[in-house]
């Protein structure tokens, strides 16, 4: 085992702070512990948006400008999860930006929810029915795909990251309460779509 | 199983599995990129290093012609000669020995010399500072 492996063996118990000190101090290889750490649960977070054939790209740009900018993380104020999704979020906006599969408008009207929907409390549950059907793989990606980009970044996020509420409003920048408001929203167009197969999508 | 759990099952289970080395790949390309950006970086701090070094040997002949041609010389002499014209007109030895001095000149090799410790110390800290990447 050479004294790099040795090193990297170590470094593999560190927590991602951790691992981002070395990195400063001249320890490259945190950096590389690092992506091995995220390139699943990024790719599965990107997988929601776009093609499989693109993934490694969306990959390498999230990589590449966590790298450049890895001198302006700061723990205090989100954890590098929290971070690395949120450079990952702005990736794939701009890939799908740049491929114009998503408006500019329909970014934008995310932006303009009305303020009373952050007082909306978070009850909304999914009949046993509804959950069975979302069992099927094939269809309930179909139905994410109908969803807004925010909407499904705090599906993605929550059931599969097991992010908290708290998190998801860090990577997306908005309050706690508006985040759970979306996925009320979210949950209640998701079981609309459901149970009413060819119903139009509601208005976001 | 309650709505959440179920849903976070679901989400789960249709996991993307990434090429082997995809995360090798991506960090040989930020190697490959960091070794760029090092290269760049140590030879503009080298280019600089050079250009000032160049320019420091006629800034320094410079200086010296001025020291000569100032009479800077003669006062510091004059400083040391032990006949009492410092203890009696120091104020008037020292005026003198500033107004002779080659101000200009001095400010310029002065800031050359700091361009050039400054570029190699850069120089070196980019290598050191990634040495796997230099």
């Amino acid at each position: 085992m050479s004294t790099t492996e040795v090193r990297e063996c170590i470094m593999q118990e560190k927590n991602d702070e951790e691992l981002i000190a070395l990195y400063n101090e001249g320890y490259e290889e945190a950096f590389k512990i690092l992506i091995e750490r995220y390139t699943d649960s990024l790719g599965n977070f990107s997988r929601r948006f776009v093609g499989i054939s693109v993934i490694p790209d969306i990959l390498q740009d999230t990589f590449i400008k966590a790298w450049k900018n890895i001198k302006n993380f700061d723990s205090r104020k989100a954890s590098f999860k929290t971070w690395i999704f949120t450079i990952a979020r702005n990736t794939v906006t701009d890939f799908l930006r740049k491929k114009k599969s998503v408006v500019f408008s329909d970014l934008e009207r995310m932006e303009e929810e009305t303020p009373f929907s952050d007082t909306l409390v978070d009850d909304a549950v999914l009949p046993d029915k509804v959950l069975e059907k979302l069992e099927d793989t094939l269809f309930l990606n179909t139905l994410l795909d109908t969803l807004s980009l925010d909407y499904r970044t705090i599906f993605t996020l929550h059931y599969q990251e097991e992010m908290t509420f708290e998190e998801i409003g860090k990577v997306l920048n908005k309050p706690m309460n508006t985040v759970k408001s979306y996925h009320r929203r979210a949950l209640l167009q998701l079981q609309k779509m459901v149970t009413i197969p060819h119903a139009p999508e509601e208005e976001v | 199983m309650n709505m959440d759990q179920r849903l976070t099952t679901i989400f789960k289970k249709d996991a993307y599995i990434p090429e082997p080395d995809l995360s090798l790949r991506i960090w040989d390309t930020i190697v490959l990129k960091q070794r760029r950006v090092t290269y760049r970086k140590r030879f503009g701090f080298l280019l600089v290093s050079i250009f000032s070094v160049t320019a420091l040997v006629p800034a320094i002949k410079g200086l010296a012609n001025d020291f000569a041609l100032s009479g800077f010389g003669k006062y510091v002499a004059l400083t040391f000669s032990g006949n009492g014209v410092l203890a009696h007109s120091w104020k008037e030895l020292l005026l003198s020995m500033a107004e002779s001095l080659p101000v200009m000149s001095v400010a310029l090799c002065f800031a050359l010399l700091v361009v050039v410790l400054w570029s190699l110390k850069r120089a070196v800290q980019t290598t050191i500072s990634h040495p796997r990447f230099a």
